[in-house]
């Protein structure tokens, strides 16, 4: 039974990993020549810089603006606090085109909140200011989500010796929580990041598909599959798993040094 | 000095400290003493401004606590488990309290190894929490306390995870640092050798009041080997 048990897991890793394996390499190595010939496309590079830029200016938002807001859903307890954490994680449960449904009507110039924006010269349907509000929305819960269980995971009584040393809240947060805090810190900007670099429905809604401006990789592979490019989206998603995977082996290597040191 | 009034503290329906009263002299080490479960923790927190009391005052040098922020309160504390900042060298442990303050630059230097050589932890300045033993970090919390310049240091059991040998030796130093220093201490112990080595006067904790104040030695002695 116990053979049994132990051959079975075996076999269903090695299925797996090789059914990833040859769903992969079957976008990447069906026609080389014209794969390479794809990834020297000026057009490529013009919607891997739409993509970095946008994903990078994304989570660099959700570091600003969650950081707090993870401090605060860890640290204090208020009124309605359960409702405020599950109106912030509901993008992660909301379809993609939902969430880009919602954020259309929030921002289009009939809407209250849109015509302001319009006022101030704000402009967010089909630019690329309009692709970073979309990749925020639905990425922002999964820095929050990371930072917040770092911060609760520092003792309280880290903190209280902060305080009892004179330290004020806000100089505590500066020098004793952020930095006690930094691997959620960078494993919740690099899975933001990885999220708001493959997004792809809220993004479509808000930015559509305008090539050299708001065409991200995810749009790219999506529309360039369609219309029969199949080269081209397989260059743009080599790129993305290239990324990915970059991202992945950066995040071991970087925290299992942290990892070594709590065994020992 | 330290003066409690008539303090409760209720968590709903249960009661955990009942109509406690003390008063510690300035420059006296005060030894809070009872079994575990009845609330010395607690009274400390009270104290340091991390637990608000649900009836009763805190005074410290004659001043009303009660809308004073842990971090204005003339007092520090030393916790079980030290609670050292582990992203920091001992050195800049030491230093966070006079930073925190906005001193920089010499002042801290000098100040902070004037702390580490009086306690002989200047070799250890540059190394982090996590390569000492518990000793050594009990005593880098004691030094840092100091540097917080508290009038009043609360100590939490800061010895219980220790070995014995370690304790008498942890033990001698406190009482020296006592004497150099002469801050008003409250040192939250179930250990009458640690009581009657360290106190001035002990303050028994029972069923969530002060049963009783007296000198170490009229403590009863339970043939306690540690």
């Amino acid at each position: 039974m116990n053979r049994l048990f132990k051959a079975l897991c075996v076999i269903v890793t090695v299925l797996l990993s090789l059914f990833v394996a040859v769903a992969l390499c079957n976008v990447f190595v069906g026609a080389p020549a014209e794969l390479v010939h794809a990834l020297r496309d000026p057009a490529l590079r013009q919607v891997v810089e739409v993509s970095l830029l946008t994903s990078l200016i994304a989570a660099g938002l959700a570091m600003l603006l969650g950081t707090p807001v993870a401090y605060v859903l860890a640290r204090r307890r208020f009124f309605g606090k359960a409702a405020v954490e599950t109106l912030l994680d509901l993008p992660v449960a909301l379809p993609p085109m939902v969430a880009g449904l919602a954020l259309l009507v929030l921002v289009s110039p009939t809407s209250p909140f849109g015509h302001v924006l319009n006022g101030m010269g704000v402009h967010l349907i089909f630019t690329q200011a309009g692709i970073v509000l979309a990749q925020l929305f639905v990425a922002l819960p999964f820095y929050i989500r990371a930072v917040r269980s770092a911060i609760t995971a520092i003792p309280p009584s880290i903190p209280a010796a902060a305080a009892l040393l004179r330290a004020t809240e806000a100089y505590t947060f500066f020098h004793v929580i952020l930095p006690l805090s930094r691997e959620g810190i960078i494993s919740g900007f690099v899975m933001c990041w990885t999220r708001a670099l493959g997004e792809f429905g809220a993004t479509a809604m808000v930015a559509g598909c305008i090539p050299g401006v708001t065409e991200t990789l995810p749009i790219a592979i999506y529309t360039r599959a369609t219309a029969g490019d199949l080269a081209f989206a397989g260059a743009a998603a080599l790129c993305l798993a290239l990324v990915s995977f970059a991202t992945l082996i950066g995040l071991r290597l970087a925290f299992s040094d942290g990892e070594e040191r709590r065994r020992a | 000095m330290i003066r409690l009034e008539h303090l409760d503290k209720r968590f709903g329906d249960r009661s955990v400290l009942r109509d406690v009263s003390l008063d510690v002299p300035r420059g006296e080490f005060g030894i809070l003493f009872g079994p575990s479960g009845v609330g010395k923790t607690l009274l400390l927190s009270i104290l340091a401004g991390l637990e608000v009391p649900t009836a009763g005052r805190v005074l410290l040098n004659g001043c009303d606590m009660a809308r004073v922020p842990p971090e204005r309160r003339p007092v520090t504390m030393v916790f079980q488990r030290h609670a050292l900042f582990p992203h920091l060298t001992v050195f800049e442990n030491v230093a966070f309290s006079l930073r925190a303050r906005g001193l920089h630059g010499p002042a801290v230097k000098r100040r902070v190894n004037e702390l580490l050589e009086l306690t002989g932890l200047e070799t250890f300045a540059e190394l982090k929490p996590d390569v000492l033993s518990g000793g050594q970090c009990q005593r880098v919390a004691f030094v840092r306390a100091l540097a917080s310049d508290a009038e009043v240091i609360l100590f939490d059991e800061p010895l219980n995870s220790l070995d014995a040998h370690l304790k008498t030796a942890l033990m001698l130093e406190l009482k020296r640092l006592h004497q150099a220093k002469q801050f008003t201490a409250l040192y939250v112990t179930h250990s009458v050798k640690e009581a009657v080595e360290l106190g001035d006067r002990v303050y028994m904790l029972e069923d969530g009041t002060v049963s009783r104040t007296c000198r170490p030695g009229e403590l009863p002695v339970h043939g306690e080997k540690a």
